[in-house]
């Protein structure tokens, strides 16, 4: 519990650190941006610590964390001493920050709670996410060292594992508590956030007099981004019991919930029938997973997913700093004179901060940056023509921002001069497309919710206006497709994707394009009529255009050959659920606050599926936690030290033992045993999801190589990777199936390794191949069977 | 206050004393008499131990990262051309301590007399702030600096050359002095009280120049940017620099002077918001906020250092508020209280002596002896209730806690500055025996003939034992020619090799009470109860025959 609450206080210590700083620039939010400082504060102060680690002026460790905060409070307290209405901001603002404080409390204690019930970090990616996040600690240098691969710098986009890492320092918590706490952080900023800028929208949209439904926007803002989950739940809920109907269930495209039938083998429930769960709850192994593989060849997380499954991702760690993002894009938009380069040069605080915090999009999660810079764009642009012609406007616009956007590339050079991007060029997607259905069952409770605020539009305004804006809005869905046609019949499969896309894909696509086009509509309206409701409806509408534009396009990456627009599905779905969920909590409680109102009887059906959205995390959560009897702990590694604890005490000696530089020889993941001709064979080369590298991920310290295919995601797919990697893999797997102790030593001298480990993963993976270590190395550290080997030494030292 | 004896036979004298004058010589001489007794006393150790190691090391040009290098670790790495000793660098310290109850005299007007006074007895009676100034740490130098540079900010005319010389100072020491320059940045800055060009430029060239011989570590070569009150501060929270972690140190050590400094905070800040132009008192506050915070979030580290880096400011926060309380207590009605007080006292203290019995039985007593001490402990909190229920006689109240936080803090006090054998300050310990091994060591090898031979693991802890010993090598194995060998315990025997009987150890550790209140209870009426734990060695010579 200490830990916890070290956590805690911390984050709201550096919260209360950025928040004069955030004041300053989010005024004109009824929090004064009280719900966004958990994302400002905790991202100045990363930046700043990882800027001046490159710089080599901080040290690195907690003191160097504490250095960094110290100059932050600085900064806050200069931003304070200019700021002549901090004072009527903050007489006017304190309920908001308090209110914000209890959110990310409320958020804080009862996602600790629930992951406490679940805090392996094990499984999927979090060895990865371990690795990145010890690594931002532990690493002497900056940019920091990529423990999976010995003398090379992570290439990532690593903005998130930093912030955890200062938090997890400032706290001074181990790292695996660190890992689990700063999901809970995540959680509750995100909470914090979203919550903050639901009430500001749609106080901004209802006035002071229903401050209740202003609240109510914020709760159902948090409920639709945090809570809500995929339709499937319900289907899989009601076929764990029994009660399919095999018609209904192939209309939503979720057959594959049905139990196989005589000679069917594929795409079918084959587990136990009868009973199919035990529980109120579905009971099958991690049933939730397949809410998000519903769409052919893509994968579509929201937040919940991410939250209930523990990967400590970027695009998740990103959800506060978007928030921040687009609580500055709406701060900028509710500014009333122009922006240009004067204003910038009058102001340039203002400038720095945009630059600093869109800047920081990029490296915390790349695909964050094009979203929300057009956001930010439009909220300048949209600012601008309040006051100047079209032309005039765009010029001031592009003045503003373009300096930002310097100063924000220069900012982050020390981490793009070291990122190797491996997206590959815009393509068009000229597959099949996604279902009405499958789009219903991921998106249709927030699409829904978003499209309410088409009722922002009062019956009163000038039809003129209303087509007008039709016409001009109408390019947001029809710009795209004729994007899509060029590209296509530029890269010679425009009939292709004609005819692959389906009859089912096509209707989403009109669907998708029509809502865009209803939403931009309102907007454009909300806009020319400067009605506080635009930037609620912009974000729907955004939100919408990033649905449809996933549709008909894809960045080429590492799976273009196989499944090629997993990854822009993906990362684009999920900004849109941010974006749906903050417009739709927005026009949901509009509309609702509406009395006797059709907006309030189209509410009502919204509000329902959404509660149907609810499904998901009430039986995905009982299922993850097996009814919430699972042992508790909150130490990620609590699992290790109780299953074996010989193996905790190694990874927990070589982390207070060793440098943070020591290279470290451990299992690549690969299996190798001695066949009937006793030869020594691979018997399994898979490396990446198991158990390669996990001491580098455990405890930052650098291994010659981890996860192999990882390192090619992240480096490139080139055949001097592949190269350079496998033989890596060859020379450590050699070091222990070797009979020969100069190829140990020889693969030791060759990474610079100063340790050998021979734990469980080494007795498991190289079964009786490996040599007596302790004939040739001397022992460091030894726990039942399992060793820590040292390289001789032999060297003298003067003392006079 | 004057003392003016012959003033009451009407007449003045030729020799007058000022009773202030006459406290503020008792009090320094307090103050610098316990610093003394630290100088000769206290053993080597703790934060000391890794500073003189890192400083010889320097000395003899050898690359090791307990060099910060602060101004006083460069300063006695030179002393080490010439003296093997860490008493001539501490001599240094408590030199530069001495100007510690100037700089308060000269914060008379700020502190109030009494208050500076108070907080001079404060600074004398403090264990960890003892430790810091008597000793060869790192942070020697950061007590009289942060006072120095106090002084400074108080002062109205600031030539350019002292300013430059704060900088230089603040640069090259400790985190203290500069966690007072953040607090004092951050207060101004709040205040739009920016200093001049020439003031920043000033401070900013002493600076530059204290972070330019930090980088080319005092002439031992180019060591990367090195900034040293951020590199002191990275090592408390990175190094070993105590056996006990932060928060058994302050259970000890600081109890006492946090329940003063709490009320008295809150206090001075009342008056700070009476008084809004006043900044003085806002920086001092702002300061003690920070050092609060450091040894919070310090509370499982492992050093000493964020004890003094709050000490300093609560004793400066402290003093004012005291000599107001000492003033209404005076003023107080002591009609009952002067019953309630010595009665509530006697029945804690009976309490206390049962809970002292079950210490030292580590069980908590039959019913009977519960319910008497629970007895005793109601009739002292009634006591307090009957003296607090008169809101006159109120402040009272805090003298039936005084005795019970005195007594204790004061054994702690003279334990750490007269070397105490049972204060886990500081603590671990370079012991006699280290120096041992190595004459044991250097005599074996004789004149050159022969290699001493230390395994690996003890690299580090060998560096200030064995000083001045000439060649020694660093192996696994013992070599061909190795005539000693510093060997870990559960090493096999080395063949051809005899053992040197005895119990060697390298390093020795004294440990703090820890567990429950009966634990800490325990040690503070018998000390002898510290664990003391080694880093063991074994000593083996080559076999004659």
């Amino acid at each position: 519990m200490g830990d916890v609450l070290a956590f805690w206080f911390a984050a709201l210590a550096v919260a209360a650190v950025g928040y004069p700083i955030g004041a300053a620039a989010l005024r004109r939010l009824p929090d004064a941006g009280a719900g966004v400082s958990f994302a400002l504060g905790l991202t100045v102060t990363s930046v700043l610590y990882f800027l001046l680690r490159v710089l080599t002026v901080l040290p690195p460790g907690r003191g160097g964390v504490f250095a960094a905060l110290a100059i932050v409070a600085l900064m806050s307290a200069a931003v304070a001493g200019r700021d002549r209405w901090l004072l009527v901001t903050w007489q006017r603002a304190w309920p908001g920050a308090v209110v914000a404080a209890g959110v990310f409390t409320l958020a804080f204690f009862s996602y600790t709670a629930f992951r406490s019930y679940n805090a392996d970090i094990g499984g999927t990616e979090q060895p990865m996410d371990f690795l990145f996040l010890n690594a931002a600690i532990t690493s002497p240098e900056y940019p920091p060292q990529d423990p999976w691969l010995a003398g090379e710098e992570v290439s990532y986009y690593y903005l998130g594992y930093i912030q955890s890492g200062v938090l997890t320092s400032i706290a001074g918590v181990p790292s695996s508590t660190g890992y689990n706490l700063a999901l809970a952080y995540t959680f509750a900023a995100a909470a914090a956030g979203i919550a903050s800028l639901g009430f500001t929208f749609a106080r901004w949209i209802l006035g002071s007099r229903k401050r209740g439904w202003a609240m109510a926007a914020g709760g159902f803002a948090v409920g639709f981004l945090l809570l809500v989950g995929s339709l499937s739940a319900v289907f899989e809920w009601s076929a764990a019991h029994g009660n399919t109907n095999r018609g209904l269930y192939e209309t939503f495209g979720v057959e594959w919930m049905l139990p196989c039938e005589a000679g069917q083998s594929e795409g079918c429930y084959q587990g136990p029938t009868n009973p199919r769960t035990s529980e109120w709850y579905p009971t099958e192994y991690w049933f939730w997973w397949e809410g998000t593989r519903i769409i052919p060849g893509t994968i579509t997380e929201f937040p919940f997913f991410s939250f209930l499954l523990g990967d400590l991702h970027p695009h998740v760690m990103s959800l506060p700093l978007t928030l921040l993002a687009v609580a500055l894009a709406a701060a900028v938009w509710r500014g009333r004179s122009p922006l240009d380069w004067r204003r910038l040069r009058s102001e340039p605080f203002a400038g720095l901060l945009l630059a600093l915090v869109f800047g920081a999009l990029m490296f915390q999660n790349a695909w964050d940056v094009m979203t929300f810079s057009t956001l930010l764009g439009l909220a300048v642009l949209a600012r601008n023509l309040r006051r100047l012609r079209a032309g005039g406007a765009a010029l001031g616009a592009i003045s503003y921002l373009a300096p930002v956007g310097v100063v924000a590339l220069l900012l982050y050079s020390p981490w793009w001069l070291t990122f190797s991007s491996q997206a590959g060029g815009l393509y068009a997607y000229v597959g099949e497309g996604t279902t009405p259905a499958h789009a219903f069952l991921q998106w249709g409770p927030l699409l829904l919710a978003g499209m309410l605020g088409i009722g922002y539009v009062k019956r009163t305004a000038p039809r003129s206006l209303v087509v007008n804006a039709a016409v001009s809005a109408a390019w947001a869905p029809v710009l795209p497709f004729i994007g899509w046609l060029l590209l296509a019949s530029v890269r010679d499969s425009l009939s292709d994707g004609l005819d692959a896309r389906g009859v089912g894909g096509w209707w989403t696509l009109v669907l998708f394009g029509m809502t865009v086009w209803l939403l931009a509509t309102t907007t454009v309206v909300l806009a020319l009529r400067r009605s506080a409701a635009a930037p609620a409806a912009a974000l729907a509408a955004l939100g919408a255009l990033l649905l449809y534009g996933a549709e008909l396009f894809f960045i080429r990456d590492v799976f273009f050959n196989g499944i090629p627009r997993l990854n822009t599905v993906f990362k684009l779905s999920y900004q849109a659920w941010l974006l749906l969920s903050l417009g739709g909590g927005v026009a949901l409680a509009a509309a609702l606050a509406r009395a006797r109102s059709v907006q309030r009887l189209l509410a009502m059906p919204v509000l329902t599926l959404a509660l149907l959205g609810l499904a998901y995390p009430l039986t995905a959560s009982f299922n993850r936690t097996n009814g919430f009897e699972n042992p508790t702990a909150i130490d990620g590694l609590a699992s290790v030290a109780q299953s074996d604890p010989n193996e905790y005490a190694l990874v927990r000696w070589i982390a207070q033992n060793t440098a943070p530089d020591d290279v470290i020889i451990e299992a690549t993941g690969r299996r190798w045993a001695r066949g009937s001709d006793s030869m020594v064979t691979m018997v399994d080369g898979g490396s990446d999801y198991g158990s390669g590298g996990r001491i580098a991920s455990r405890t930052g310290r650098p291994t010659p190589i981890g996860w192999y295919s990882h390192e090619i995601q992240w480096r490139g797919d080139t055949p001097e990777h592949h190269a350079e990697f496998g033989q890596r893999q060859a020379v450590v797997d050699r070091a222990y199936t070797t009979a020969n102790p100069a190829d140990v030593l020889d693969a030791m001298r060759q990474f610079d390794a100063k340790y050998l480990v021979v734990g469980r993963e080494e007795i498991n993976n190289y079964p009786g191949l490996m040599p007596d270590y302790g004939q040739f190395l001397e022992v460091a550290f030894e726990s039942g069977t399992y060793r820590v080997y040292m390289l001789p030494e032999l060297r003298s030292i003067p003392t006079s | 206050m004057t003392v003016e004896g012959a003033a009451a036979a009407g007449e003045r004298s030729a020799f007058e004393v000022r009773l202030g004058t006459l406290l503020w010589f008792v009090a320094g001489g307090l103050f610098l008499l316990l610093r003394i007794a630290g100088l000769v006393s206290i053993p080597l150790g703790g934060a000391e131990l890794d500073a003189v190691s890192g400083a010889w090391q320097a000395s003899i040009g050898v690359e090791d990262d307990r060099f910060v290098p602060t101004l006083f670790q460069a300063v006695t790495a030179l002393l080490f051309q010439v003296v093997d000793t860490e008493f001539w660098p501490r001599v240094l310290a408590v030199a530069l301590s001495c100007t510690v109850p100037l700089a308060l005299y000269r914060l008379r007007e700020q502190l109030t007399e009494a208050g500076a006074l108070i907080a001079l007895v404060l600074l004398a009676l403090d264990a960890p702030g003892i430790l810091i100034d008597s000793t060869a740490n790192v942070s020697a130098f950061d007590v009289p600096v942060a006072l120095g540079l106090l002084v400074l900010l108080t002062s109205t005319r600031q030539s350019p050359a002292v300013v430059a010389l704060a900088g230089f100072l603040v640069a090259s020491a400790g985190p203290i002095p500069l966690m007072l320059v953040l607090a004092a940045a951050a207060v101004r800055l709040a205040r739009q009280e920016y200093p001049t060009v020439p003031t920043f430029a000033a401070a900013g060239a002493g600076a530059a120049l204290a972070i330019a011989l930090s980088s080319f570590q005092y002439g031992l070569g180019w060591g990367g940017l090195r900034i040293a009150p951020l590199e002191t501060l990275a090592a408390s929270f990175d190094s070993e620099w105590s056996t006990d972690p932060v928060r058994s140190l302050v259970t000890i050590y600081l109890v006492p002077l946090i329940l003063v400094t709490i009320p008295a905070a809150a206090w001075s800040i009342g008056r700070a918001m009476e008084r809004t132009g006043e900044t003085f008192g806002v920086v001092v506050l702002a300061w003690v906020a920070l050092a609060g915070l450091l040894m919070l979030a310090s509370f499982g580290e492992h050093s000493s250092l964020p004890l003094a880096a709050f000490s300093l400011p609560a004793a400066l926060v402290a003093g004012p508020a005291l000599s107001r309380g000492i003033a209404t207590l005076l003023d107080a009605d002591w009609t009952w209280a002067r019953y309630l007080v010595p009665a509530s006292i006697g029945a804690l203290f009976i309490a206390l002596s049962f809970a002292m019995d079950w210490a030292r039985t580590t069980s908590t007593g039959d019913a009977y002896q519960q319910v008497a001490a629970w007895g005793m402990l109601l009739v002292a909190i009634g006591g307090v209730a009957l003296i607090l229920s008169n809101r006159a006689a109120a402040p009272c109240a805090a003298l039936v806690a005084v005795p019970f936080l005195v007594f204790p803090h004061i054994a702690g006090v003279s334990g750490v500055a007269f070397g105490g054998p049972n204060e886990p300050m500081p603590s671990p310990i370079s012991p006699v025996q280290a120096r041992e091994i190595r004459d044991i060591a250097v005599t074996a090898r004789g004149e050159g003939a022969g290699a001493i031979v230390v395994h690996p693991r003890f690299e580090r802890e060998l560096a200030w034992p064995f000083r001045d010993s000439g060649e020694i090598t660093i192996a696994t194995q013992p070599t061909a020619d190795t005539v000693v060998l510093v060997w870990p315990t559960d090493a096999r025997r080395p063949e051809g090799y005899a053992i040197v009987e005895g119990e060697w150890a390298l390093v020795r550790e004294r440990n703090g009470p820890e567990g429950d209140w009966l634990d800490y209870l325990r040690w503070y009426f018998n000390r002898n109860t510290l664990g003391v734990g080694s880093l063991p060695v074994s000593v083996y010579l080559r076999s004659t025959e």
